[in-house]
């Protein structure tokens, strides 16, 4: 296999045999060479560092980003722990649970870096009768916990929004404590882990002391270190496997351990290559940038898996190692540089992605793409001209299987290409199907405690993605104006209403709590007061009995000019939250433009909304160059327009009749998608380079039709049949991760691989004899 | 932190390990401790009546003027009304404290523009004062009673004579703190600066003390500085117009008749 795939320009030729001749004249010059070409680039990976919170996937000039750090530099940034607590049977009125949770709140209380803790417990709730006036907790340890206390107790929650639906459930059954931290910049890096690891240790203990309760733990710091656990999972236990897939694979195909154990030193080498550079550069490893070892693994298997065949198939005609392997280099070197790079010019346009991560792996593997070149180039050949190693007869058996197929399609061009055509176009019409969705919760599947959790957070409380608002007072009014705080009422009185929509926080819920409180627990004093100063006042009493670090600042700004209105959302999707931002907006303009500035949501949930479309459009344009630059380096290997014409449709094809197929049976794509088609036609388009390269050879013998096609596949089929069995089980091994992103990018591009080598079997010989007659 | 989640078992146990904490000279400690804090106490009683003018500052923003009106009483706690003025919106506002040794505080609270009065049902002290990094805990006067005291050390702190500092273990009921540490300046026997500890035992706010002048008899600073250490927030209270013996009695702290200070 692997003869001649391309004509290599004369310069190339005459450079190359001169090349390979000093190479391995000298291989342990070139392998010292290359050693110290690994040396040098893979101590680069000493300053790689692990970047595993959330903000990553956001570019620093990404609006979106620009916008939340605004409000957090307003109302403080959420570094959030959730504790969810839940009632095994009845409910956590109870003197025993009450206890728990005071008790609870209270251990939490001395976790390190710890800001607040919000609990129903010490819920600082206003209430009034005839009596005097309370502010304070909910319930503290040694609070009568008589019948009637606690029945007071739940008339008193149920009465005050800003508590029911928030921290604790209707049904009093599930408690939310939601911790916050300050976490020094220094710090950041650990903190999340640290933290989510001190909350579970305490956990452990609790569901010990209190076995009828059980617990949960969410927010966006368990999220992050979910992001940590998942890039480890992954390099821990997918990249082991995939190791030894791969080898297995290759082993059997190629027949002799030697070739594979060498292209595997290569691929270590230039995945160390690789990722030092990444270091050298500042590039941060994420759970996305994670899975490079991984990529430059399966398609530089493939690159190494040619000259290993080629040298192998010698050996078995009888060459010496040293012919062997100058007769592969000879054959391999042209076709697959030539498929390196375009491979590289695929992860190359990746570096157009909106979201850092992506654009991280698109360099890591397009650097690792490279490297694997020069080293299958230097490291390779020395080394299986210096190991003693036999060839064996292995995959060329299946050459004439493969022919003949190819046979039927040139000889049948119109029913191979419908075959091809109808199935691909008919999947294509799906993907339309296709709804982005960025849930982060759902990039980690069941297999996750974090996802199990969250789901359960979504079902009970909700909460977990959340809109964000921050409205200013119109000019110089205050937070304290009647009318803003009407406007303000209104608004979260419609965002209840709406189907999305778990709980609403704001201003005049906490100004109408009080003012009711003050007037004696009057049901109708449930209002915004008219009077700015009575507003005013009753904030200020509100304030005074808030304990330390029970603050409004997270709430209202300090200058009194602007509040926070937080809406907690079901578990819906990311387009379903900016269809409902978009309507709150439309709301505001129309009902209540005295809060226009302030109209547009913000918040996590809110930058994952629209990281999906931003994606897809940056991808857009990587991904039309790229096009270009394959089509360019097509079109000077074929030199001619119509074969690389047909070369592009039978890569382009492919990926979307994947992601037809992919609306058709899952209907949800996340950031990742966008990636899909710029990865894929990297990798795809190298066997049709090796299917036309073979064609034309063999017309160029003066062979026609089905004869032409059979003779043609027969020679690559081993080839093509090796390298798709290999990234086919690469990428469907990455397919196995939890982490969503990556296992959909290995399944997708897994899919992609399948359905390209179909379209190289049957699509490529029947447009080929059909448009080589009109040639003709 | 918020202590008023903690229950009098884990403020004791606090307490009960803060004291194991400290060597075997522990009792002669407590006595040179307590001795010091009774100096203090002396040197500040007998004033009457105190009256002082207060601006307050957030993280150098948010300003709220303020008058306290203190009412000495011995035995027994003090009495004191706090009346604001600025923000405009909340001139009138009226808290009124009744002290006690061991027991919560009562407290009052008056709204001009609702014109109510309502008592505040407080089992603690630890709310905010006027949103600020000081708590109520922290404006109520001093009472000597109110804590038991431990000798820490004595420094050079640049005085005329050496500074003092001893921990102050509040011996009432939902305290924010598991112990102040005071440092004080004992040519004027005032303090120079408190240390507060949480009840898990950590350093989280420091309160300074700055310009002391003598007013009459009595040292008083011009400014305090609350700094809280989990939020990096300030907030300073410049004192003014400080004035003694103005002649106000018990009755003007009744609660029935709190909005005669709003006005």
């Amino acid at each position: 296999m692997n003869r001649m795939l391309v004509e290599p320009p004369v310069m190339f030729t005459d450079h190359r045999t001169r090349m390979f001749e000093i190479l391995l004249g000298k291989p342990w010059l070139s392998l010292l060479i290359a050693l110290i070409l690994v040396v040098a680039s893979s101590v680069g990976a000493g300053f790689l560092h692990f970047r595993s919170d959330e903000r990553v996937f956001f570019a620093s000039d990404n609006p979106d980003l620009a916008r939340l750090e605004t409000f957090e530099a307003r109302y403080g940034k959420d570094d959030t722990l959730l504790l969810l607590i839940e009632a095994k049977t009845g409910d956590l009125v109870t003197p025993e649970r009450l206890t728990a949770m005071a008790t609870i709140v209270d251990d939490l209380w001395t976790m390190s870096m710890v800001k607040r803790v919000d609990a129903p417990t010490n819920f600082q709730i206003a209430s009034g009768d005839g009596e005097g006036l309370v502010i304070d907790q909910l319930w503290r340890l040694g609070d009568p916990t008589d019948t009637p206390s606690l029945e007071r107790l739940r008339e008193r929650a149920q009465q005050t929004d800003l508590l029911m639906g928030r921290l604790l459930t209707e049904d009093f059954r599930t408690a939310l404590v939601a911790l916050k931290f300050r976490i020094p910049p220094d710090q950041v890096a650990q903190a999340s882990e640290g933290l989510t690891g001190e909350l579970r240790n305490h956990v452990a203990q609790w569901r010990e002391a209190y076995p009828e309760l059980t617990f949960r733990i969410s927010g966006s710091m368990a999220l992050n270190t979910t992001f940590g656990e998942a890039s480890a999972q992954d390099s821990a236990l997918l990249i082991p496997l995939m190791f030894v897939v791969l080898l297995a694979l290759l082993w059997l195909m190629v027949g002799s351990l030697v070739p594979v154990l060498i292209s595997f030193t290569v691929i270590t080498a230039a995945i160390a290559s690789a990722l030092g550079v990444g270091g050298y550069l500042g590039v941060p490893m994420t759970s996305v940038s994670v899975a490079a070892p991984f990529v430059i693994t399966i398609v530089a298997v493939c690159d190494t898996v040619h000259f290993a065949f080629a040298a192998a198939e010698a050996r078995h005609k009888g060459h010496d190692r040293r012919a062997a392997v100058i007769h592969a280099a000879k054959m391999t070197a042209w076709p697959v540089l030539l498929a390196s790079l375009t491979t590289a010019v695929g992860f190359f346009s990746l570096l157009f992605s909106d979201s850092p991560p992506f654009a991280h792996l698109g360099l890591l593997c397009g650097l690792g793409t490279v490297f694997a070149y020069i080293y299958a180039m230097t490291i390779g050949p020395a080394l299986l001209t210096l190991i003693p190693w036999k060839g064996r007869e292995a995959l060329v058996r299946f050459g004439p299987a493969i022919g003949r197929v190819a046979g039927w399609a040139a000889r049948r061009p119109f029913p191979a290409m419908l075959l091809a055509l109808i199935p691909a176009l008919g999947a294509a019409a799906f993907i339309g199907n296709n709804r982005l969705d960025d849930r982060y919760v759902h990039y980690f599947d069941e297999r996750f405690e974090f996802r199990r959790d969250a789901d359960a957070l979504n079902r009970t409380l909700g909460g977990f993605y959340t809109l964000e608002y921050d409205l200013p007072s119109p000019a110089d009014a205050g937070v304290s104006n009647p009318g803003y705080l009407t406007a303000l009422d209104r608004f979260g009185q419609w965002m209840r209403a709406q189907p999305e929509v778990t709980h609403v926080a704001n201003h005049a819920d906490r100004i109408k709590m009080v003012h009711r409180a003050m007037l004696d627990g009057a049901a109708e004093a449930y209002r915004v007061p008219a009077d700015p100063a009575i507003a005013a006042q009753l904030l200020a009493l509100y304030e005074m009995r808030l304990p330390f670090g029970m603050d409004l600042r997270e709430q209202v700004t300090a200058d009194r000019s602007a509040s926070r209105m937080t809406v907690a959302l079901k578990d819906v999707s990311t387009a379903e939250t900016l269809a409902l931002a978009n309507r709150a907006s439309a709301w505001i303009a129309r009902e209540a433009p005295l809060l226009s500035s302030g109209s547009e949501a913000t918040g996590t949930t809110t930058m994952f909304a629209h990281i999906g479309m931003r994606n897809i459009e940056n991808m857009v344009l990587g991904t039309s160059l790229e096009f270009a630059v394959v089509g360019g380096m097509l079109l000077l290997a074929f030199r001619s327009f119509w074969m690389t014409g047909v070369a592009m449709v039978a890569n382009i094809l492919p990926a979307i009749a994947a992601l037809g197929g992919w609306g058709l049976l899952v209907g949800e794509v996340g950031m990742a998608v966008a990636a899909v088609v710029a990865v894929t036609l990297g990798i795809v388009v190298d066997d049709t380079i090796h299917s036309m390269t073979a064609l034309r050879r063999a017309r160029a013998r003066g062979l026609r039709s089905a004869e032409l096609a059979r003779e043609a596949f027969t020679e690559i089929g081993p080839g093509m049949l090796a390298t798709t069995v290999c990234l086919a089980a690469g990428f469907f091994t990455l397919a196995l991760s939890g982490f969503q992103i990556n296992a959909w990018l290995g399944l997708m591009t897994g899919i992609v691989i399948v359905i390209a080598v179909i379209f190289d079997l049957l699509f490529i010989p029947a447009a080929f004899t059909l448009l080589s007659k009109k040639d003709a | 932190m918020p202590v008023s989640f903690r229950n009098i078992l884990a403020a004791s146990a606090c307490l009960l390990s803060l004291s194991l904490s400290l060597d075997a000279a522990l009792a002669q400690g407590d006595a040179r401790g307590r001795q010091i804090a009774s100096q203090v106490s002396q040197s500040d009683a007998e004033y009457g009546d105190e009256v002082v003018e207060g601006v307050l500052t957030i993280n150098g923003g948010s300003r709220r003027s303020f008058t306290m009106n203190t009412l000495e009483r011995e035995p027994g706690g003090d009495r004191r009304a706090v009346v604001f003025h600025e923000p405009r919106d909340l001139a009138g506002f009226v808290s009124l404290n009744h002290s006690e040794i061991l027991r919560p505080d009562q407290q009052w609270i008056y709204l001009p523009q609702l014109n109510r009065t309502r008592r505040l049902s407080a089992r603690d002290k630890t709310g905010s004062f006027a949103g600020s990094e000081f708590s109520f805990e922290d404006i109520v006067r001093w009472e000597l009673e109110k804590y038991d005291y431990q000798y820490v050390e004595t420094v050079n702190c640049g005085a005329p004579k050496p500074c003092e500092t001893i921990a102050n273990i509040p011996r009432y009921e939902y305290s924010s703190y598991s112990k102040l540490v005071e440092t004080i300046d004992m040519a004027i026997l005032q303090p120079r600066n408190i240390k507060y500890f949480d009840l898990s035992g950590r350093h989280f706010k420091t309160l300074e003390f700055f310009d002391y002048r003598k007013v009459g008899r009595y040292w008083r600073p011009a400014r305090t500085v609350m700094t809280n250490h989990v939020t990096n927030d300030v907030s300073q209270i410049l004192w003014s117009n400080y004035r003694f013996g103005t002649g106000l009695s018990e009755a003007d702290y009744n609660a029935e008749r709190i909005e005669r200070w709003a006005r």
